[in-house]
């Protein structure tokens, strides 16, 4: 269970912007999906099924409190959690979760990362993955309140 | 008429279907050259500009990955048509390859599932553009 050690049960949804165009959505696509199979309590939300309004995504988006990632400077990932009513109790900007030393992703090609395009993987996963266990001690001491 | 394909994948994140789709897509991409845009489904559904342009200006391929069409669902609800739709999990049926046994974070460019896909990408984008010329 890793990083969500003792606050498995409270439900969190993850929506990254997992875009096609720009590398770092490859990266948030990436990062999201390796958080997801880390913590079964994270339920993953894809953009596509919420643009293609999938009826149980837009649910789970609604019902559930909603960490989003965006990728780039369009921030698409707000404009459609907006549109659909999502809960988004924590926004994410997946740039400033990479480390310094792994943001020069020039020459970084977005269909097959190499190492520094995986280093700012892992380091937007970090990001996230302590994001959803600050949240779930949120919501842990909202229940005790 | 256009003289250009949009490619517009569904843009899944919980299937593998979904990832094989989007890697035949820029697979497909390479290889139609500038005849191809690639359409992104968050920043259409945001109404970034040049997402938008693709879809006045090009013949729209739809990429999807199951019978949910979300792509055919996001452009025609922006008032747009779809030109052709590949359907991902078809195509790999019809190889003969079993998407369950696939990774969903992602898959070589040369996994035959990714290259089975890509070339069907190829072959409708070809014929709408030889329709259009």
């Amino acid at each position: 269970m890793g990083d969500c050690q003792g606050h498995e049960g409270r439900a969190v949804a993850l929506l990254g912007c997992s875009g096609i165009g720009q590398l770092m959505s490859t990266v948030v696509r990436r990062a999201c999906i390796r958080v997801a199979e880390q913590h079964p309590e994270v339920v993953l939300l894809s953009v596509g099924a919420l643009t293609g309004d999938v009826p149980e995504v837009l649910q789970q988006g609604r019902n559930l409190p909603v960490i989003l990632v965006d990728g780039c400077r369009e921030h698409c990932g707000t404009i459609l959690c907006e549109a659909k009513g999502l809960k988004v109790v924590s926004k994410l900007f997946a740039l400033k979760l990479v480390a310094k030393d792994h943001m020069r992703l020039a020459g970084e090609n977005r269909a097959n990362l190499g190492e520094t395009g995986l280093a700012a993987v892992a380091d937007v996963a970090a990001g996230v993955s302590a994001e959803i266990r600050r949240v779930q001690s949120e919501l842990a001491a909202e229940e005790v309140a | 008429m256009a003289d250009r394909v949009c490619l517009q994948p569904c843009l899944g994140s919980t299937s593998a279907a979904a990832t094989v789709g989007r890697q035949a897509t820029y697979a497909a991409l390479a290889e139609l050259g500038q005849r191809a845009d690639l359409g992104c489904a968050p920043a259409l559904f945001a109404e970034v500009p040049e997402d938008v342009i693709f879809i006045q200006q090009d013949h729209v391929i739809a990429i999807e990955s199951c019978d949910k069409l979300c792509a055919n669902h996001l452009v025609t609800q922006k008032g747009y048509a779809v030109h052709a739709t590949v359907r991902v999990d078809e195509v790999l049926a019809a190889a003969g390859i079993d998407a369950a046994t696939l990774p969903v974070e992602t898959i070589p460019l040369d996994d035959p599932a990714v290259v089975v896909v890509r070339d069907e990408i190829v072959r409708v984008a070809r014929r709408l553009l030889e329709a259009a010329a």
